[in-house]
């Protein structure tokens, strides 16, 4: 509840008051809005000893709401602000112990399989190891899949008639790679390109073929984000630039791209995150990389929490790189809201 | 033969005809205000001069040569037709030097320091030699549109177009640009206005041409067509104009 509604609102009572010969005009009852309610039934679920209180704020600011609305109002929003917290106070006590409960039962069994300490300490320096080469995968297919990405936007978006049947072949590719799984690509890619004998291709280890299957998987997709971003710069820029003189590969360049990056980081990002994800995929085809080392050493030393280890090593990266795209739109929004 | 030429110019939109055969010729060192109820057509045949929008049918010829020629450098004839917008349309991203600057350096070839020494000339013609590092968005409307017009002229157009260059200004600063553009008539550049100022029309124009449904009903001189018309059209059309603001045409209060 913000403060200016909460004014607004005594305003409103207040001025209903005001015609002195009142009676023809019934005076406006103050009610406790359903949503109000609501909050104070989870409250009083979650976290009794402050939920009761706040629900019963609730209660007399609605029996005051005839006689005083000024202070039913205060009262209502109060409490309606206290059932809130508790509700949060409880819900996070419930999951803390749905957590503990989970770790606990059948004798600690789970945390015995996933949460081994000493397992854990053994395995992480293999699975970190393998971890580098996630790493490396995901940095070298992203420079690719920026480059692709954005010369299949350009290719996408370029104007004229005569260049209906290229824009009609990338927006073929984009989506049949968009619409696959990104594990079929990479399958199709290392054992069909591997057994083809296709000259260039044929004698690449197999970390470039994958690099090959994400960036044909990826570059679809960051394609379809560059162009929504140009597309989202209004029309009336490539009119200015175009009046200029500038040609319309420089109206990309200079006067529309720079614009819609903003507008992109965000779910370029996103993708971002999915890629760095999805390198684990070359599990399925031998590579070492940090999953599969986890798989190994889970064989070997009997214990899950190998697989904690490479949970981790994931959460590391792809968490501060979640953060950072909720941070972005954020801005981006707050920006947008700034300048009307 | 006319600077600019247009010859029997068809535009539809979507089926929609906006333009129907409309012939005009544009004479170097002339100043040629349209004026039409709204939706004549004076932005899209504006457009079309700038070779903005793809022609249905007709020819523009700039110089005698047929802008959408196949053999033509359309790029190259758009470049001596400059356009000013309604609503500026300058560059948010960059600041206000980098805007007049863009075009001189990567269309002409222009270096970097010759083509701020042109800006800060324009820039000081319009009057805002001390704005050339702010952003466009901390400019007032009006000193926005005058920073659209230097960035124009800095490719040194010889026909320069403006689309009701002070439709979107509060009226206390329509004054500012009015002047800046009467200057430029004052230099001999060739300018085709659309406008509702119909007493600024009668002030600077050479010539008014009165557009209805996408064709020109009649044209002369300002003081003929705004106080004698002979079409019902355009007496009809002055007529809401003025009744609308009074003193509009003959400049009063
Ligand atoms: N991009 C477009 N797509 C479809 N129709 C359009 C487009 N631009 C203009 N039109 C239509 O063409 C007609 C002429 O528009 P135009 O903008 O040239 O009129 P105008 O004379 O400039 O009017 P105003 O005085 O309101 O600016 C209008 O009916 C308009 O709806
Ligand atoms: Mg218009």
């Amino acid at each position: 509840m913000s403060g200016v509604e909460e004014r607004s609102e005594m305003l409103t009572e207040r001025t209903d008051r005001k015609p002195p010969g009142a009676g023809e005009r019934p005076r406006l009852a103050v009610r406790v809005k359903p949503a109000q309610m609501a909050a104070g039934v989870a409250a009083v679920l979650a976290f009794p000893p402050l939920g009761l209180v706040a629900a019963w704020g609730l209660f007399r600011a609605h029996r005051l709401g005839r006689t005083d609305p000024s202070a039913a109002i205060k009262l209502r929003n109060k409490s309606a602000r206290l059932a809130m917290h508790s509700f949060g106070i409880g819900a996070t006590i419930y999951a803390l112990l749905f957590v503990y409960a989970l770790l606990a039962t059948n004798d600690y069994a789970v945390s015995r399989a996933f949460l081994d300490l000493e397992v854990l300490k053994n395995t992480l320096p293999m699975v970190l190891d393998g971890f580098v080469l996630n790493i490396q995968l995901f940095l070298t297919a992203e420079v690719f899949i920026l480059l692709c990405g954005t010369l299949l936007a350009m290719l996408r978006t370029l104007p004229g008639r005569p260049a209906a049947l290229i824009r009609w072949l990338t927006a073929a590719y984009i989506d049949v790679f968009r619409g696959l799984p990104s594990i079929v690509v990479i399958l199709i890619v290392v054992y069909g390109l591997k057994r083809t004998n296709l000259p260039l291709v044929n004698d690449l280890s197999d970390f470039w073929y994958v690099v090959i299957a994400l960036t044909l998987h990826y570059s679809a997709y960051t394609a379809e984000v560059i162009k929504g971003g140009t597309e989202a710069v209004h029309w009336s820029q490539t009119a200015a630039s175009r009046s200029l003189g500038l040609s319309h590969g420089q109206t990309m360049r200079f006067v529309i791209l720079p614009q819609a990056m903003r507008n992109m980081f965000a779910p370029l990002l996103n993708y971002f995150i999915g890629l760095q994800k999805d390198t684990s995929l070359v599990t399925v085809i031998g590579l070492l990389d940090a999953v599969n080392q986890a798989n190994i050493q889970a064989i070997n030393q009997s214990s899950l929490s190998a697989f904690t280890a490479a949970a981790l090593c994931f959460l590391a990266i792809t968490i501060p790189l979640t953060r950072l795209a909720d941070y972005l739109s954020v801005r981006r929004r707050r920006r947008e809201l700034a300048r009307g | 033969m006319a600077y600019v030429e247009i010859r029997d110019l068809y535009k539809s939109y979507g089926g929609t005809p906006v333009l129907t055969g409309l012939t005009l010729d544009i004479e170097e060192h002339e100043v040629v205000c349209l004026i039409g109820p709204s939706g004549c057509g004076k932005s899209t045949l504006l457009r079309c001069l700038n070779a903005l929008e793809p022609i249905d049918g007709g020819r523009v010829l700039v110089e005698g040569q047929d802008i959408w020629a196949d053999d033509g450098d359309t790029d190259q004839l758009r470049m001596r037709v400059g356009i000013v917008f309604q609503q500026y349309n300058l560059f948010p991203h960059m600041n206000v030097l980098d805007n007049i600057t863009l075009a001189p350096r990567r269309v002409l070839g222009m270096r970097r320091r010759e083509a701020e020494a042109v800006a800060r000339e324009l820039l000081a013609r319009v009057r805002l030699e001390d704005k050339a590092a702010e952003h466009p968005d901390r400019l007032s409307g009006g000193q926005q549109q005058r920073i659209a017009i230097a960035r124009a002229l800095a490719m040194q157009p010889r026909v320069l177009l403006l689309d009701e260059v002070t439709s979107a200004l509060d009226p206390e600063i329509v004054g500012e640009v009015l002047e800046l553009i009467g200057e430029l008539a004052a230099d001999g550049m060739t300018l085709v206005l659309a406008t509702h100022e119909m007493s600024f029309a009668r002030d600077v124009a050479d010539r008014v041409v009165f557009l209805s449904a996408g064709n020109v009903v009649e044209q002369g001189p300002p003081e003929r067509i705004l106080t004698a018309p002979e079409d019902e059209r355009t007496r009809q059309f002055l007529h809401r104009v003025l009744a609308a603001r009074p003193g509009a045409v003959t400049g009063g209060p």
